[in-house]
């Protein structure tokens, strides 16, 4: 098992445990310190007042001592024979034993008052005794025969009171048998005395026993010069005091205690466990506390967690605030908050995306996932029907967007009430609806879309205006044309695509639409992929300066080589990189194309505006000003010399939108140019505010110029126009000299076409430039 | 000079002191090392010439007395002529066992109540120190000499003596006096009515009480 550190729960425990171990820890270790030095000096105490027991026993005795030989000293008879000693010495003798087996001495003495030795019954080899020193009251130990004996001696006057001394009584007792068992009792500590080195006597039973000697020898050894320390003797480790009770030149007598220290820290011992034992209950005592502690913190906390888990995964859990932590709490109400606010906006979120705002149906995504689960379903068979609306960019620019917003509604509403059951209508985007209508394989396609078409049968009125819409439906069946998805409705785009220029109502999906399709989507695909590598290519058409015939400048055209499909008109995949928005990739690549061909042009002394067609889709991309003049910047070349042509129904989408672009474009210099002019529905009054510099008169206009009149007064009005608005006019599609001359006549300053040139592949321009000025000039 | 000639002149001399034999007062006063008077000094004076000694008084010498009152000796320091007996009376109620062991005098006498106990003769000279077995406080002295010329000073520390004209040694005695004045010998040529002063070479010893060391048997 792994324990968690990083766990509330844990940690918290940890850090109580750790806190208490270490509190615990330094009150034990001062406690037992504490009271081990107690002990010690308790017994240290002890020693000191043993000694002093100890010395007293001794000071007890010799003045037992003293009492014993004093009335010895003045016994009349033994003066007797004193004063007869010379004469009888043995009398003398016997009578001193005889009083020393009364007082139970070990020896005894007379000595002249000389302190020579006039008869004694010890062999000493003293010849005159330390009288003066023994005579004292006190402790008087004398070595005789190696043998330490407390003694005194008392002086024998004949007459008691006179001062005369006749001679000294000296007695003494062997110290060996003042310690016993009871001294030891008394004391409390095992007593042995040491004669220079060698243990006299002991109370300590090893020193007592059969290897007395050996024993003896060894504690010797052990004994430490100091006055008291610890040794270890036999095993056993023994507190011990010494000292001196005796010392003279040849001879020094010691006393030693000692106690077994087991014995002597009884209680010491006894009170370290007695604490071990409360300290312990007193740590599982807090271990449980702050278990319990960190549980009840914990524990809401992985159930918050687990909660919050939960709604990671969307299911939403009622939260209950029982923990008995406010910050828990107020974190368990947080969440719930939280929660509640997740799910609303979920909710929000859920209609956003699923749900169109404008119109309340269900939009492109809940429309696919309908439509996969049908399919999932599998027991199914439907129709997907995607429908437009006709010429709603027309109701969208006559009556507004605000009107043509309320007209989609409207739309939607009688959608939704006409679908038969079970089928299902979703708002894509734009003028777009789909819808999904269970059906049998056998069905009557009419019937089908009968009640669809019903919806269009009576006009709209929306605000007092009545409107008559018409729709465009493109069908594929499940799963007879597709079994995915996004099969059913590329064929059902497909179908609308076909129908819309049918002009039909509705158009059936079938294959022989789909190879054209087909082909128009994989190119959108191969579309980036062909500016990367070179299959895409600017071809260059020169206009020239009608009143010079110098070329003036050159129209930028996009060509697209397809390895397998060959030679691709731009008419057939620029409306679809529009649709795809893969236009913006193609219109910066022909800027970039035509500012290096500008540059190449320099190099050879060629100054030659460069003309490039943009979209409406770029001017609704704010990227494009950007783009411009970093690529301007880094092609180093002035901004008069590029010119942008922008058709006039890109201008009319999005008029606002693309007068700020053009503005913006104006400032830095760039020219502009309004291309394919005629075409178009502008007003005077945009035409009037769009920054240009140049008006193209559409082909049309020029092509049957020779023929057609009305196309002469055409032309010559635009150019009017234009020339009074200050713009230069290009003539395009010119194809004869005839039509050159008849522009040069109007006015139009620049003409374009094939008795110019077509456009040339870009590797043949420059030639073509070369020998076109050699001819020119 | 020739021998003959020398006992010529002892001859003279003692005829001399015969011829002039009326007596003469010698008085002595004793003072120790502070000139102040010293009682209970035994002094006695020997004759140079001892022939002149009556030695018929031997024999009738009375008995002098060493009582024993209120468990003391009394006299504490008792002089008496060689070969005096001395009787020790018992006036206490209690027993006295009365013993010497001075070369001078040893002797016991053993328990005893009664006022009369067989005196006993001290003829040898010199310091007997006695004793009682019973009463270890108890001492006396009995001093004896050879000569009939001996006594104790009084309060004033004077003794006075009636001397024959001669030539005499002066000495003194106490059981207290340092060796130096025991032994010291005044010699003095009688002629005359005479007053002489000893005074102490040395301080005497302090009194010695067997009681004042024994402190150990006091605690009990």
């Amino acid at each position: 098992m792994s324990i968690n550190f990083k766990s509330l729960q844990n940690r918290i425990l940890i850090r109580f445990i750790f806190l208490l171990m270490i509190t615990i820890s330094i009150i034990l270790f001062v406690t037992l310190e504490q009271t081990y030095r107690h002990s010690e000096s308790q017994i240290n105490k002890q020693f000191t007042t043993a000694q002093l027991v100890f010395s007293d026993k001794l000071s007890h005795h010799s003045r037992a001592l003293y009492r014993g030989i004093s009335p010895i000293s003045k016994d009349f008879t033994l003066k007797q024979l004193i004063n007869d000693a010379e004469s009888d010495p043995e009398s003398l003798l016997s009578a001193m034993n005889n009083q020393q087996r009364r007082i139970k001495t070990d020896f005894s003495a007379l000595l002249s008052n000389d302190a020579k030795t006039i008869v004694s019954n010890i062999s000493s080899s003293l010849t005159t005794w330390p009288v003066e020193k023994i005579r004292q009251s006190g402790v008087n130990i004398l070595v005789l025969n190696n043998i330490p004996y407390l003694v005194r001696a008392v002086p024998i006057r004949l007459i008691e009171s006179s001062s005369k001394i006749k001679a000294w009584l000296v007695m003494g007792i062997k110290i060996k048998k003042l310690i016993s068992d009871d001294l030891k009792n008394i004391l409390g500590f095992d007593v042995t005395l040491v004669l220079n080195d060698t243990v006299e006597v002991s109370t300590y039973p090893a020193l007592n026993g059969q290897d007395k000697k050996l024993a003896s020898q060894l504690f010797i050894n052990e004994i430490p010069s100091a006055d008291r320390d610890n040794i270890s003797f036999q095993g056993k480790s023994l507190a011990l005091y010494q000292f001196v009770i005796n010392e003279s030149e040849n001879e020094k007598l010691s006393a030693i205690f000692t106690i077994d220290k087991d014995l002597a820290f009884i209680n010491f011992t006894d009170l370290a466990s007695q604490l071990i034992f409360v300290i312990g209950i007193i740590i599982l005592l807090t271990v449980f506390l702050s278990f319990r502690f960190s549980i009840s913190i914990a524990t809401p906390l992985k159930n918050l967690v687990n909660i919050a888990h939960k709604i990671q995964y969307g299911n939403y859990a009622e939260i209950t605030h029982d923990a008995r932590v406010s910050e828990v709490n107020k974190l368990s109400f947080a969440l719930s908050n939280m929660q509640s606010a997740i799910q609303q906006r979920e909710k929000e979120n859920h209609q956003l995306a699923f749900y169109s705002v404008l119109t309340g149906l269900p939009n492109r995504n809940h429309f696919l996932r309908t439509m996969n689960e049908l399919i999932a379903d599998a027991t199914l068979q439907f129709a997907v029907i995607l429908m437009d609306i006709d010429r709603f960019k027309e109701v969208n620019d006559t009556l507004g967007h605000e009107y043509g917003d309320k007209v989609l509604q409207a739309i939607a509403t009688r959608l939704e009430k006409s679908l038969v059951r079970g089928a299902y209508v979703a708002y894509l985007e734009g003028d777009e609806f789909a819808m999904l209508i269970p059906c049998q394989k056998s069905v009557e396609i009419e019937l089908l879309v009968a009640p669809v078409i019903n919806v269009f049968e009576q006009f709209f009125e929306i605000n007092n205006i009545q409107l008559d819409v018409s729709a465009s439906m493109g069908i594929a069946m499940y799963p007879e044309d597709a079994v995915k998805a996004d099969g059913l409705m590329q064929f059902a785009d497909i179908a609308l695509y076909v129908c819309k220029d049918k002009h039909n109502s509705y158009e059936l999906y079938n294959q022989k639409l789909n190879t054209h399709s087909i082909l128009r989507l994989n190119l959108m695909s191969e579309l980036r992929g062909s500016l990367d590598n070179g299959h895409l290519q600017l071809h260059y058409q020169p206009q020239i300066d009608i009143a010079t015939n110098q070329v003036k400048s050159i129209e930028c055209l996009v060509r697209w080589q397809h390895p397998e499909h060959g030679f691709i008109y731009p008419d057939d995949f620029i409306p679809l990189a529009e649709q795809t928005g893969n236009i913006r990739y193609l219109t910066k690549w022909a800027i970039e194309e035509a500012l290096k061909q500008y540059n190449k042009l320099k190099e050879n002394g060629f100054h030659i505006h460069m003309a490039v067609n943009i979209s409406a889709i770029d001017l609704t991309d704010s990227d494009l000003v950007d783009f411009v003049k970093v690529a301007l910047n880094k092609h180093n070349v002035v901004p008069n010399m590029l010119m942008l042509e922008v058709t006039e129904s890109a201008i009319m989408s999005d008029p606002e939108k693309a007068i700020t672009v053009l503005n913006q474009l104006k400032e830095m210099g760039v020219q502009l140019s309004i291309d394919d002019f005629g075409t178009g529905y502008s007003s005077m009054e945009q035409l009037k505010r769009t920054p240009v510099n140049e008006l193209k008169i559409d082909k049309s206009f020029v092509l049957e110029l020779i023929s057609s009149n009305e196309d002469a007064i055409i032309v010559k009005s635009i150019t009017d126009l234009a020339h009074n608005l200050g713009l230069s006019v290009v003539a395009e599609g010119v194809e004869n000299k005839q039509s050159l001359e008849i522009l040069h006549k109007i006015g139009v300053e620049t003409a374009q076409g094939y008795f110019i040139s077509k456009a040339i592949h870009a590797d043949d321009f420059l030639p073509w430039l070369v020998n076109y000025e050699k001819n020119n000039a | 000079m020739t021998r003959p000639f020398k006992y010529k002149i002892i001859s003279v001399l003692i005829v001399l002191c015969c011829f002039a034999s009326q007596a003469k007062n010698i008085n002595i006063q004793v003072n120790d090392t502070e000139k102040n008077p010293l009682t209970n000094i035994v002094v006695y004076i020997e004759s140079v010439n001892k022939v002149m000694l009556d030695k018929t008084q031997l024999t009738d010498r009375p008995t002098a007395t060493m009582d024993q009152v209120n468990r003391q000796f009394s006299p504490k320091i008792l002089v008496v002529n060689k070969a005096t007996k001395i009787s020790f009376p018992n006036s206490d109620k209690i027993k006295h066992h009365v013993y010497s062991f001075s070369p001078a005098k040893t002797f016991e006498i053993k328990l005893y109540s009664d006022k009369q106990s067989t005196p006993l003769l001290f003829n040898q000279t010199g310091e007997v120190t006695l004793g009682c077995n019973i009463h270890d406080w108890m001492i006396g002295y009995v001093y004896v000499v050879d000569t009939p010329w001996f006594g104790k000073t009084d309060l004033q520390g004077n003794i006075e003596f009636e001397l024959p004209q001669g030539k005499y040694n002066i000495k003194i005695w106490h059981p207290l006096l340092q060796d130096e004045d025991q032994d010291f010998t005044k010699k003095i040529d009688v002629n005359s009515d005479n007053k002489l002063t000893i005074n102490l070479k040395e301080a005497m010893k302090p009194a010695y009480s067997a009681y004042d060391e024994d402190d150990e048997l006091d605690v009990y």
